[in-house]
C-alpha cells in the first residue's frame, strides 16, 4: 500500500528537508519541490508553494543564500532564484539531522511499541 | 504582456495583493511564484491538452492561496510591516483627484514640520529656558508652510507622468518644463526664507545664487524622483493593474 505524507504532516521539518536536498547542489524552487518528491519515492504530497516560505525563512537566516538565475541557459520564461547553502547552513543541516535522530528514537520507540 | 502571461499572472496576484511588504520584497515573492506556476503550468499542459484543466491543476498544485498567504506574511518581519502600513497613508486613490491628492500629501507634510518645529519651540523655552527661539518662530512657521507647498506643486506636477502612462508617453517633453516649475517655486521658496530670517540677517539682499542653485536643485530633484518612481511602476503596474475577482 503507498502512503501518502501530506505537506503539512512534514511542517515541522521542511527546513531540514529543503537544507539537505539543497546540500549537494543548489536549485531553484520548482527543483526543490522536485527532488523532494523524488527523494519520498512519491508518497510526498506537498503544496509547491509551501516552499517559498521555508526557503524565505532559511534565507533570513542565513542558512541559505539566493541569486538571479543566469540568462544564459537558453531557458525561456520568467527569471528564477537559485538557492544554495551558506557553512551556516551545513551546521544547522547537521544539526538537524542528529534531531531528526533523537526524534525517530524516542517516538519510533514509543508509536512502534513499547516492550 | 499576453493572455497566457495574465492568467498565470493572476492567480499568483490573488496569492500577493493583499500581503504587506516593501516593493522589491513583493516583486520578488511575486515572480519566483509566477515563475514556479509557469513552470508546473507546462507539465499539465502535458498532461491536459485543455487550457483550462491544466490551469486549474497547477493552481491546484500551487496550494490553497490563503495559507500560503499566511504563510508568505509570517517571513515580513515586523518593522517592513508598519513601514508598508505608514506608505498606504499616502498612497494615491485612484478614484479621487491629483489636485486632492496632492494637497492632502502637502499639508500632511505642512503639519508634519509644523508640529516638529513646535515641539522643538516647546522643549528649548521650556525645558532648557531658552527663550531665543521665540524669536525665530515666524520664520519657522513661514519654512514650515513653504515646505508644505513646495510638497504639493511637486506632487501635483508630478502625478501625469507617473500615474498615466499614455500622457506620459504623450508629453514626455514637458517633464522638464514641469521639473523647471518645481524648481522655481523652490527658489522663490528659497529666497522667501531668507527674506524671513530675523536679526542680523534681516536686511541681507537676496543674490542671484541664493534663488537660481535652488531652482536647479529643485529642477534635477523633480526629474530624478519622476524617473524613479515611473521605473518602479513600470514593474509593479502589469500586476496591480491586474483585475481580479471578488
Amino acid at each position: 500500500m503507498n502512503m501518502f505524507i501530506k505537506g503539512n504532516q512534514v511542517r515541522g521539518h521542511l527546513e531540514t528537508m529543503v537544507l539537505s536536498v539543497l546540500e549537494s547542489e543548489e536549485s531553484h524552487g520548482f527543483d526543490i519541490v522536485k527532488r523532494l518528491e523524488a527523494a519520498g519515492d512519491g508518497s510526498l504530497n506537498l503544496k509547491e508553494g509551501t516552499v517559498y516560505p521555508v526557503l524565505y525563512r532559511l534565507e533570513d537566516a542565513k542558512l541559505l543564500k539566493a541569486k538571479w538565475e543566469e540568462n544564459d541557459s537558453g531557458r525561456k520564461g520568467p527569471r528564477r532564484k537559485v538557492y544554495s547553502l551558506t557553512a551556516k547552513g551545513r551546521k544547522q543541516l547537521e544539526a538537524g539531522r542528529n534531531e531528526w535522530k533523537a526524534f525517530v528514537n524516542v517516538v519510533g520507540g514509543i508509536v512502534g511499541g513499547l516492550s | 504582456m499576453n493572455n497566457f502571461d495574465q492568467e498565470l499572472m493572476i492567480p499568483v496576484e490573488e496569492i500577493m495583493r493583499p500581503v504587506q511588504a516593501l516593493v522589491p520584497h513583493k516583486m520578488r515573492m511575486r515572480e519566483e511564484l509566477y515563475s514556479h506556476l509557469h513552470s508546473i503550468y507546462l507539465e499539465e499542459q502535458e498532461k491536459h491538452p485543455d487550457e483550462a484543466t491544466a490551469l486549474a491543476q497547477s493552481i491546484e498544485r500551487l496550494g490553497d492561496p490563503e495559507s500560503l498567504r499566511a504563510d508568505l506574511q509570517a517571513t515580513i518581519s515586523k518593522s517592513e510591516q508598519l513601514l508598508c502600513r505608514y506608505n498606504a497613508l499616502f498612497a494615491r486613490d485612484q478614484t479621487k483627484s491629483r489636485l486632492r491628492f496632492a494637497l492632502k500629501i502637502g499639508a500632511c507634510s505642512w503639519m508634519l514640520q509644523a508640529s516638529s518645529y513646535t515641539l522643538a519651540v516647546f522643549i528649548s523655552t521650556f525645558v532648557f529656558q531658552e527663550k531665543e527661539i521665540l524669536a525665530i518662530s515666524p520664520m519657522l512657521c513661514v519654512i514650515s508652510f513653504l515646505i508644505g507647498w513646495n510638497t504639493f506643486i511637486g506632487i501635483f506636477l508630478s502625478q501625469p507622468f507617473i500615474e498615466l502612462r499614455a500622457f506620459a508617453e504623450e508629453h514626455r517633453r514637458r517633464l522638464p518644463l514641469s521639473g523647471f516649475y518645481f524648481g522655481l517655486s523652490v527658489g522663490i521658496s528659497e529666497a522667501l526664507m531668507w527674506l524671513s530670517i530675523p536679526g542680523e540677517f534681516e536686511y541681507m539682499n537676496v543674490t542671484a545664487p541664493q534663488v537660481i542653485l535652488p531652482i536647479l536643485a529643485g529642477w534635477g530633484m523633480f526629474c530624478l524622483v519622476v524617473w524613479l518612481t515611473k521605473t518602479e511602476r513600470a514593474q509593479t503596474a502589469p500586476w496591480e493593474l491586474l483585475q481580479l475577482g471578488d
